[in-house]
C-alpha cells in the first residue's frame, strides 16, 4: 500500500507544480508593474527600485521560477513587507487556529448530517417520506444563506444583543470552556455548508442503499432494523459521503477566510486579508501557496480512506 | 441529486452542488422551473427599471433620517447617513445580478468551447486541457477567487473575471464528460460514415445535446456568483463603494448591526431569495432533462 | 402429503379455524387468500391477488412463472419483506400455527433466519461487498442461536464444508467480490441453513448462475432439504430445472395460482393451456423428439389495468368469448390437483365462441 501511496503522491507532483507555477505568475501579471503597485503610487522613484530589487523582480524570469520553486519546497516563503516576519512563522501561528474551527466545524457538521440524513432516507423508504422532504428543503435553504451574513445575524442574535457567547477575544487555548464558547459561533456558521451537502449525500446514498439486494438480505435473515441502517447500510452509504465530504472541505476553507475576519480570529484568513489589503504579496504569495496545498492534502486523504472504507477499491 | 435516471454520458457529476426540491416533487418540473422564473424574473425587472421606480434615490443622503427603522417613508429602513436602504439595494441588484449573469455566461461559454474541444479532439490536446483545469481546480473555489481579485484589483470586471476563472474549469470537465460519453455514441459513428466533417458533427450533433445540462449548470453558477461577489465585497475586496452591491451594502451595516440591524440584514435576504429562484430554475429544467432522455 | 381438497378461492376461515385445520392435517407452512398490493403513482398493481396452498414439513414445492407473475413478491410476502410502496392487503400466512401476517416486526425478526429463511436470487448483490463473509454468517447464528461469535464461526466452517466450497477457512476472512458467482451462491444457501430453519424460500437462486452450476445448486439444495428435514419453496421460471427438484408444483400467471398439483401428474397430464405452454417450450435431450420449441405468444398483461375474464386470455389457444368475460376458478382435475380454465374443465357445459389465438 505504501508503494501505491508513493505512486498516487507521485501523480500530484505535475499539479502541485503546476500550483505553484499559477501561484508564482500571478503576481508577475499583475497589470502594470508590481513593484510600484506593491510600494504604492505615491511612493518616490528610489523606494519603488528598492523594491523591486527586494522582491527580485530585475532578475530574469527563470531564475525567479526556479528560486521560487526551491524556495517554497523548503517552505521559504519570504518574508512580510509590512512587518519583516518569515511568512513560515507567521503562517505557522496561524495555522493552529484555522485548523481548530475547520475540523471541529467539520466533524460537527458530520455528527448532525449523517444522522439526519440516515433517518430520513429510512422514513422515506418506509412510505413515510414527510420528515425526509422537510429535511430536504429545509437544507437547501439553508446553504444558499450567505455564511457571513448569517455570521452577522447570529453575532447579533447570540452575541451582542444577548451576550450568550463572546465576539471578540484572544483564543484560551489552556482553558476548554472559554475555547468552546470562543469557537462556538464560527463553528456553527461553518458548518452549515457542510451540513447541508453531507445530509443530503447521505440521504441519497443510504435511501439507494436501502433498495440494495444485501438489505434485504439482512432483513430476510431477521436483522433489526436499527442494525440494518446503522450497520449495514451506513456502512455502504459512508463511500460516496467520503467522497462528497473532501470536496466540501474546500468550500470550508474558503469559508474560514470570511468567518475568521468577522470574528477577529488570528487565523490564516485574518492574515491572507491583510496581506491582501497591505499589498503584502511574500505574505499572499505564501497563504495561497498552503490554503492549496491543505486542500489537495486532504484530496489525497479522501482518497485513501475510501480505499480504507471500499473493501473492493484497490489503492 | 440527478444521477439515478440520465444516462451515463449525460449525468451531472455528483460534485456539484445540485439543489433537490424532492419537497416540492408533486410539482411538475416546470412549475418548479415557473416558480423560479417568478422570483429572479420581478427582481431583474425591478433591478432594471430602478432609476425610473418612485422611490428615494439610492445616493441621496439625508442625515435627519439617519438610522431610521423599517417605515413607511423607508420600508427597509434608512443607513446611518440617512440614505434609503430600499433604493439602495434595488441599485445593488443591478450590480449583483449583472455579475452573476455574466459570470455564468462567461463561464459555460468558456466550459462549452474548450471542453468540447478537449472532450473530441486528440488525446494530447485533452491531457493538456485537464492538466490546467486539474490545476485550477486544487484550489478551494472563495480562495482562488480571492487570489484572482488581489491580483486584478477591485471593480465590477475584475470580480466577474475572477470568480468565472474559478467556475470555468468544472463548466470544462463537465462539458468534456458529456462529450466524451457522446463521442462513442452510434450515431457519431453514423455520421463519420456520411463523411461529414468533424466540427459539423460536433456543432450539429454533439454540442446540441449538451446544451441543457449546462443551463441547468449555468443557473448554479449564477447563483454561486451572486455569493461570491457578495462575499468579496463583504471582505473590501471586490466592489467597492461607492458602487452599491449586495455584498458592501451588509459590510456597510456590519458596525451598526445593534443600532441598524436592517442595512445588513434585508441585502442578505435578497442574496437568499434570488438564489432560492436561481436554484428553482436549475432544479426545474433538470426534470424536464430526465424524462427527455429516458425517451 | 397436505393439500387441499376444496377450491381455495371459497375457502375463508378465521384464523383460530385455519390454526387448527393446519394442525389436524400437520401442514408447516398454509397460506390462505394471500394478496398484495403496490400502490404506485400510475395505479394499484394486485402482484398477489389470491394464493393458497399448504406446505407440509419436509416437502419441497416448486411456484413456476413468468417475470411479472408474483411469484417472487409472493415468496417475500409471506415473511414481511414487502417494501413500500408494497403491501400486503389481504390473506393469512401462517407457520408452525402461528399467523405471521399479525406479527410485528420484533417478532417477525425473530421468525426470519431462524424458521424461514430466504436464498435470493443474485449472488452477486445479495451479499454485503463492505463486509467479510465471516462476518455475515456469524451475526445471525449468534443472534438466533445465541453462540459465540467462536462458536458461529466453527459452525460456519462446517456449512461451507456442507454446500461444497473448499478451503472454508479462508474463504470466511474473504470479501464477497473475491468469491465466484457459483461460491456465493453456495454461501448464500449456507447462510439460509446456518440457523437449521424449517422452510427454505428459494427465490429464483439459480437464474443469475452459468447453466452448468444451475443444475449442480439445485441437487445440492435437495440434499441439503433432505438432510436437514427443511421443507423448500423453490420459486423459478424454469419448469425444467425443478422437474426432479420438488415434490409439487404452483404454475402462477397474474399473481394467481393456474395451476397446482402434484409434479408427476402436472407433468403428465397439464390441465391449464399456459402449463401446456411451459411444458412443450422445455427442450429435452432424451425423449421423443420434438419439431420446434413452442413458444408461448404474447407477453404478460399489465396487471394495472387487468381486463375481465381469464388473464391469460390473450395468449390463449383455447381461448373463447367465455374466457373473456369470465374468471375461472381452480377445480379439480385429478388427485390433489387443481387447475383454473373453463375450456380444459371436464365439468364446465358452457363454451363460447373460440377467439383466434391458435397457432
Amino acid at each position: 500500500m505504501t508503494g501505491s501511496l508513493a505512486r498516487k503522491s507521485l501523480q500530484l507532483i505535475p499539479t502541485v507544480l503546476g500550483v505553484m507555477t499559477l501561484v508564482f505568475l500571478m503576481l508577475r501579471l499583475l497589470p502594470g508593474d508590481a513593484a510600484s503597485y506593491i510600494a504604492g503610487e505615491n511612493a518616490p522613484q528610489a523606494a519603488i527600485d528598492a523594491m523591486r530589487e527586494s522582491l527580485g523582480l530585475n532578475k530574469p524570469l527563470e531564475e525567479q521560477y526556479f528560486s521560487f520553486i526551491t524556495n517554497t519546497l523548503q517552505l521559504d516563503f519570504g518574508r512580510s513587507i509590512v512587518n519583516g516576519r518569515p511568512v513560515i512563522d507567521m503562517i505557522k501561528s496561524a495555522l493552529p487556529t484555522t485548523l481548530l474551527i475547520g475540523f471541529v466545524s467539520l466533524i460537527f457538521s458530520f455528527l448532525i448530517a449523517v444522522p439526519l440524513g440516515a433517518i430520513a432516507a429510512y422514513l422515506a423508504s418506509k412510505g413515510k417520506g414527510a420528515f425526509d422532504q422537510g429535511l430536504t428543503m429545509v437544507v437547501m435553504v439553508i446553504d444558499m444563506v450567505p455564511g457571513f451574513w448569517l455570521a452577522l445575524v447570529l453575532l447579533l442574535l447570540l452575541s451582542l444583543q444577548t451576550q450568550l457567547l463572546p465576539a471578540t477575544g484572544p483564543l484560551e487555548w489552556g482553558d476548554p470552556v472559554s475555547l468552546a464558547k470562543r469557537i462556538a459561533l464560527p463553528v456553527i456558521v461553518l458548518s452549515v455548508g457542510p451540513l447541508a451537502t453531507i445530509a443530503r449525500i447521505t440521504r441519497t446514498a443510504v435511501l439507494e442503499v436501502l433498495n440494495e439486494d444485501y438489505i434485504r438480505m439482512a432483513r430476510a435473515m431477521g436483522t433489526p432494523d436499527r442494525s440494518v441502517l446503522f450497520q449495514h447500510a451506513l456502512r455502504n452509504a459512508a463511500l460516496p459521503v467520503v467522497t462528497i465530504a473532501g470536496l466540501g472541505f474546500g468550500r470550508l476553507l474558503g469559508g474560514t477566510v470570511i468567518i475568521e475576519s468577522i470574528f477577529a480570529l488570528p487565523g490564516m484568513g485574518t492574515i491572507l486579508i491583510n496581506g491582501i489589503n497591505g499589498r503584502d504579496y511574500p505574505v499572499v504569495q505564501g497563504l495561497v501557496l498552503m490554503y492549496a496545498s491543505m486542500f489537495v492534502f486532504v484530496n489525497l486523504a479522501t482518497d485513501l480512506i475510501y480505499t480504507k472504507v471500499d473493501p473492493r477499491v484497490k489503492f | 441529486m440527478s444521477v439515478v435516471s440520465t444516462p451515463a454520458n449525460l449525468r451531472i457529476p455528483a460534485s456539484l452542488p445540485l439543489p433537490d426540491f424532492s419537497g416540492l416533487r408533486r410539482l411538475m418540473g416546470h412549475q418548479r422551473s415557473l416558480i423560479g422564473l417568478a422570483i429572479v424574473l420581478p427582481i431583474v425587472v425591478i433591478a432594471l427599471a430602478g432609476p425610473y421606480l418612485p422611490i428615494a434615490d439610492p445616493l441621496e443622503t439625508n442625515p435627519t433620517v439617519s438610522l431610521q427603522g423599517p417605515s413607511l417613508d423607508h420600508p427597509l429602513g434608512t443607513d446611518k447617513i440617512g440614505r434609503d436602504v430600499l433604493s439602495r439595494i434595488i441599485a445593488g441588484a443591478r450590480t449583483s445580478l449583472f455579475v452573476g449573469f455574466s459570470v455564468a455566461t462567461i463561464a459555460v461559454g468558456a466550459g462549452i468551447v474548450l471542453g468540447t474541444l478537449s472532450g473530441f479532439l486528440s488525446k494530447w490536446v485533452d491531457t493538456a486541457v485537464m492538466s490546467v483545469v486539474d490545476v485550477f481546480l486544487a484550489f478551494p473555489g472563495l480562495l482562488l477567487a480571492i487570489a484572482m481579485v488581489a491580483v486584478f484589483g477591485a471593480g465590477t470586471w475584475q470580480v466577474i473575471l475572477a470568480i468565472a476563472i474559478s467556475d470555468i474549469p468544472r463548466a470544462i470537465r463537465l462539458q468534456r464528460s458529456m462529450v466524451l460519453g457522446l463521442k462513442t455514441r452510434p450515431f457519431i459513428d453514423a455520421a463519420r460514415m456520411a463523411h461529414a466533417p468533424s466540427w459539423w458533427i460536433l456543432v450539429r450533433h454533439v454540442v446540441p445535446s449538451t446544451i441543457a445540462p449546462m443551463l441547468v449548470v449555468a443557473s448554479i453558477y449564477a447563483a454561486n456568483a451572486i455569493l461570491v461577489e457578495a462575499s468579496l465585497s463583504f471582505l473590501g475586496l471586490g466592489i467597492t463603494p461607492p458602487e452599491p452591491s449586495w455584498g458592501n451594502l451588509i459590510k456597510d451595516g456590519q458596525q451598526y448591526l445593534q443600532t441598524g440591524w436592517w442595512i445588513s440584514t434585508f441585502p442578505g435576504i435578497a442574496i437568499l431569495i434570488i438564489s432560492i429562484g436561481l436554484h428553482l430554475v436549475s432544479d426545474g429544467i433538470r426534470e424536464r432533462l430526465d424524462p427527455m432522455m429516458r425517451s | 402429503m397436505a393439500i387441499l381438497h376444496r377450491n381455495p378461492a371459497n375457502y375463508r376461515p378465521a384464523s383460530d379455524e385455519l390454526r387448527s385445520s393446519s394442525s389436524r392435517t400437520g401442514a408447516l407452512l398454509s397460506v390462505r387468500d394471500l394478496e398484495t398490493r403496490f400502490f404506485t403513482k400510475t395505479g394499484t398493481v394486485a402482484a398477489v391477488n389470491g394464493v393458497s396452498f399448504d406446505l407440509a414439513h419436509g416437502e419441497r414445492m416448486a411456484i413456476v412463472g413468468e417475470s411479472g407473475s408474483g411469484k417472487s413478491v409472493m415468496s417475500m410476502s409471506l415473511i414481511g419483506l414487502v417494501s413500500h410502496p408494497g403491501k400486503v392487503t389481504n390473506g393469512d400466512v401462517m407457520l408452525n400455527g402461528r399467523s405471521l401476517i399479525d406479527m410485528t416486526a420484533t417478532e417477525l425478526n425473530k421468525i426470519r433466519g431462524k424458521e424461514v429463511a430466504m436464498v435470493f436470487q443474485d449472488p452477486m448483490t445479495s451479499l454485503n461487498p463492505v463486509i467479510r463473509v465471516e462476518d455475515q454468517m456469524v451475526a445471525p447464528m449468534m443472534r438466533h442461536l445465541g453462540l459465540t461469535h467462536h462458536e458461529a464461526r466453527e459452525r460456519a466452517v462446517l456449512l461451507l464444508t456442507q454446500v461444497g466450497i473448499p478451503d472454508p477457512e479462508k474463504r470466511l476472512r474473504s470479501y464477497p467480490h473475491e468469491l465466484s458467482g457459483g461460491m456465493r451462491q453456495r454461501v448464500l444457501i449456507a447462510i439460509a441453513l446456518s440457523c437449521k430453519p424449517d422452510l427454505i424460500l428459494a427465490d429464483e437462486p439459480t437464474t443469475a448462475l452459468d447453466v452448468t452450476i444451475q443444475a449442480q445448486i439445485v441437487a445440492l439444495l435437495k440434499d441439503l432439504a433432505e438432510e436437514t428435514g427443511a421443507a423448500v419453496l423453490f420459486v423459478t421460471h424454469d419448469l425444467g430445472l425443478v422437474a426432479r427438484f420438488a415434490q409439487k408444483v404452483a404454475v402462477m400467471y397474474a399473481g394467481k395460482f393456474v395451476e397446482y398439483g402434484p409434479i408427476r401428474e402436472v407433468f403428465a397430464n397439464p390441465q391449464h393451456p399456459y402449463t401446456r405452454g411451459l411444458l412443450s417450450s422445455i427442450p429435452s435431450i432424451d425423449g421423443e423428439k420434438v419439431e420446434r420449441l413452442v413458444q408461448i405468444e404474447g407477453s404478460p398483461p399489465d396487471l394495472r389495468n387487468l381486463p375481465p375474464g381469464c388473464p391469460f386470455m390473450p395468449r390463449c389457444p383455447e381461448a373463447t368469448s367465455l374466457c373473456a368475460s369470465a374468471l375461472p376458478d381452480l377445480t379439480e382435475r385429478g388427485r390433489d390437483h387443481v387447475a383454473a380454465c373453463f375450456m380444459t374443465d371436464p365439468t364446465n357445459a358452457k363454451r363460447g365462441e373460440p377467439v383466434g389465438n391458435a397457432g
